[in-house]
């Protein structure tokens, strides 16, 4: 046992098996998280007393289970302190963030997401400060964003780093990566069950990561018990004693499902539109941009001060049905802007309590105007306000379990469970691909962190010649195609890219969506451009390559399709092959392997 | 970045000889070669010829961006020539080419290539801006012409 440190030693000793040993380490990630969401939750609202109630003399309404103690001290609200606060916050959060640990810059989760997918599970050890520190000056100067993002990254960072420390697989590391974010969001949320349920659920669009599902579940009890035991036991909203007994609702529900989504794609446009089009265009240094999308939050914030930082207590207002339709149509709206203005332009925080407050707004201003319209069918429109808040996250993050879960751990409505059920499946499936994680991958089988599990065995023993389909026929660009050609092709076709040749119908290349962004070039300088100028290296597989290797290639490459190219001749194209083809062919195998036995 | 910053005043050549398309890239690309800004001289100037023989880059006015992505170079160059005489670069509009923009790009840097190349050709549809580049007589003051356009 030379070498090792005291710790080691003991958890050498009392690990004999590898689930235990991921259980005591779960145990240990849970009180670390524990800890860090009591400190973070602390530290936050210190800051925004000062900041929202100090400086700015602005009383927001607090959610019943979250009452600071702080009277409002009369007198007018300091409007010149509201307009710049989040600018001021999002110029020191991007100085810092920018500076020190650019990975923490946006929302967390996404972070804790790509760590676990591409980097097995390694979070350098200063992101988490990093991004709390941030997250705090973002939230706590009238930012709009969450806690998740910040607590995620806190509680796997320090999953990350225990099991560095104590020499741990990389499948352990990712474990208690999860199982940390797990802790830091049961505890702050003070619900369980969803943050460990959320855990294993955001990293997939279509799929679980099951077996992390128990340690999440111990580091959640833990991290909750330790936060509850210092802040109170009590949930973070109170609600009326809503109750499902009336089948008809079931109609506006799974309405307000399909709303939430379209709702929710829209929210997902402008995001991520501003970060990419506007953001990310501006010739600036990244450090002063969250400053810039802090003043337009500023703006907004004069006018409308009940879409700065979280708005539970106006959520919670909603819940008690005491606001107006146009009130929370109002709210909603420019919540989606708030927010987009706070993370996209680099801020730091979280995007679930801003969806909780989407949500809930959308679902009580719905839920009221179907009482108009339909008068007598729906017994309590505010029931319509949680039910909202678990839909839109559960459709514009991909999260259907976990939302309706945190939203009834949040509230106790668990009478309210089926309605839930309902709205959050509609509007998980009404979203389709899109995402509020851009991390999340589809399904177990195209993350990296699964290469190697039993699929690998079967697409082993089979090549690609039983999957692909031969053509003659591929589309294709010559290399001397002008841009704006190329742009048209994209645009009338679904591929993402095309494999560019040469006079002889060679490949030479392959011209990618990605790289034909918008330029335009009128007139004469039309030819400027090429398909040859913005080509990058082709990627191809030959009929006799095995499966593996081809799967390989599409996780690496992240492009749906891989032209396959002649055994003898390697340039010449004969087919193309595509995710879906290995999919089935895997399947074709499986099937075939059961009837065997 | 501005179209000015990836230009140098010693590839900046007023007045050079040169009377056919391909003597007048060889000879920029050995001037480049001299100031060190090309990793491979000779596969270089091949990728541009390569380039231009797949479709001409002048873009009318007398005006041509010869360029090509290859791995020779390290970062982009633009080296601005003006010739004595207009010589033929199959351009649409038919003119002889007087002014010519060679861009060398490394593989990498596809978006930083397609902003660079869509700035230029802005700037060059104005006629002033052309008319200057014509007049000017130091390497300093071809420099603030685009200084001056890019402000």
């Amino acid at each position: 046992m030379t070498g090792l440190s005291p710790l080691q030693q003991l958890y050498e000793k009392y690990t004999t098996n590898v689930s235990g040993r991921l259980f005591l380490a779960s145990i240990i990630v849970g009180i670390v998280a524990g800890i860090g969401a009591i400190l973070f939750f602390a530290a936050l609202t210190q800051f925004s007393h000062y900041v929202l109630h100090s400086a700015a003399n602005y009383f927001p309404p607090e959610p019943a289970g979250e009452v600071s103690g702080h009277a409002p001290l009369g007198g007018a609200i300091r409007w010149w302190v509201l307009l710049l606060a989040p600018a001021i916050g999002g110029l020191l959060s991007g100085i810092l963030v920018f500076t020190w640990a650019p990975e923490a810059a946006g929302h967390g989760t996404d972070g804790m997401i790509e760590a676990f997918h591409h980097k097995r599970g390694i979070i350098r050890k200063r992101v988490p400060i990093i991004k709390a520190i941030s997250s705090i000056i973002t939230i706590g100067s009238g930012g709009s964003a969450g806690r998740e993002g910040p607590i995620a990254q806190i509680g796997a960072g320090f999953g990350s780093y225990l099991a560095t420390v104590l020499k741990l697989t990389d499948d352990e590391r990712r474990t208690l990566v999860l199982a940390g974010a797990a802790g830091g969001i049961g505890a702050i949320f003070r619900s369980p069950l969803g943050g460990a349920l959320f855990t294993v659920e955001v990293l997939y669009k279509r799929d679980f990561e099951g077996k992390s599902l128990i340690p999440a579940l111990v580091s959640s009890i833990v991290a909750y018990s330790i936060f509850a035991s210092t802040f109170g036991w009590g949930l973070m909203f109170q609600i009326p004693p809503f109750v499902f007994n009336h089948p008809v609702e079931l109609v506006f529900y799974a309405l307000l499902g399909v709303v939430c989504a379209g709702v929710g794609l829209v929210y997902i446009k402008i995001f991520y539109g501003l970060r990419d089009r506007v953001f990310h265009g501006l010739r600036i240094p990244a450090q002063l941009k969250p400053a810039i999308g802090g003043l337009v939050v500023g703006l907004i914030g004069i006018a409308a001060p009940f879409v700065l930082a979280s708005g539970y207590g106006y959520l919670q207002q909603a819940m008690n049905g005491e606001l107006t339709v146009r009130f929370m149509l109002i709210a909603f709206l420019l919540k989606i802007f708030t927010t987009s203005f706070t993370i996209s332009s680099g801020g730091s925080g979280g995007v679930f309590a801003p969806s909780l407050f989407i949500g809930g707004m959308l679902g009580g201003a719905f839920g009221q105007l179907c009482a108009e319209l339909f008068p007598g069918l729906i017994s309590n429109p505010a029931a319509f306000v949680p039910v909202g808040m678990g839909a839109f996250f559960a459709g514009a993050a991909k999260v259907p379990i976990s939302a309706m879960i945190m939203v009834s751990e949040m509230t106790g409505g668990y009478k309210l469970l089926v309605p839930l059920m309902l709205s959050s499946s509609t509007a998980y499936l009404a979203t389709g691909r899109g995402t509020l994680y851009e991390k999340q991958v589809n399904r177990m089988a195209d993350s990296p962190s699964h290469l190697g599990d039993f699929t690998i065995d079967v697409l082993e023993t089979m090549i690609v010649d039983q999957a692909f389909h031969p053509s003659d026929n591929v589309p294709r660009v010559r290399q001397d195609t002008p841009l704006s050609r190329v742009q048209a092709l994209f645009s009338e076709r679904e591929e993402n890219y095309f494999p560019v040749i040469d006079q002889n119908d060679k490949i030479v290349g392959i011209i990618s969506l990605r790289n034909v962004r918008a330029v335009l070039f009128d007139g004469d300088a039309d030819h400027l451009l090429i398909a040859q100028d913005l080509m990058t290296p082709a990627v191809t597989v030959t009929p006799a390559e095995s499966l593996k290797s081809a799967l390989k290639k599409f996780i690496e490459f992240d492009y749906g399709q891989i032209p396959v190219v002649d055994y003898r001749d390697e340039r010449k194209i004969i087919g193309m092959l595509t995710h879906e083809d290995v999919i089935e062919s895997y399947n074709r195998q499986v099937e075939k392997r059961k009837l065997a036995f | 970045m501005r179209v000015i910053d990836y230009m140098r005043d010693s590839l900046i050549i007023l007045d050079m000889e040169a009377r056919s398309q391909k003597e007048a890239i060889t000879k920029i690309v050995t001037r480049m070669n001299e100031n060190g800004a090309v990793s491979n001289a000779a596969k270089f100037l091949d990728s541009v010829l390569e380039r231009e023989s797949l479709g001409s880059t002048a873009i009318g006015n007398g005006i041509a961006l010869p360029h090509a992505r290859t791995p020779h170079i390290d970062s982009i160059v633009i080296a601005f020539v003006r010739l004595q005489e207009g010589i033929d670069f199959k351009a649409a509009d038919g003119e002889p080419v007087r002014l010519l923009f060679l861009l060398g790009t490394p593989m990498k840097a596809v978006g930083e290539y397609l902003s660079v190349l869509e700035k230029l050709s802005k700037i060059l549809k104005q006629s002033k801006i052309r008319q200057k580049l014509l007049k000017a007589t130091t390497a300093p003051a071809v420099r603030s012409i685009f200084e001056h356009a890019e402000a």
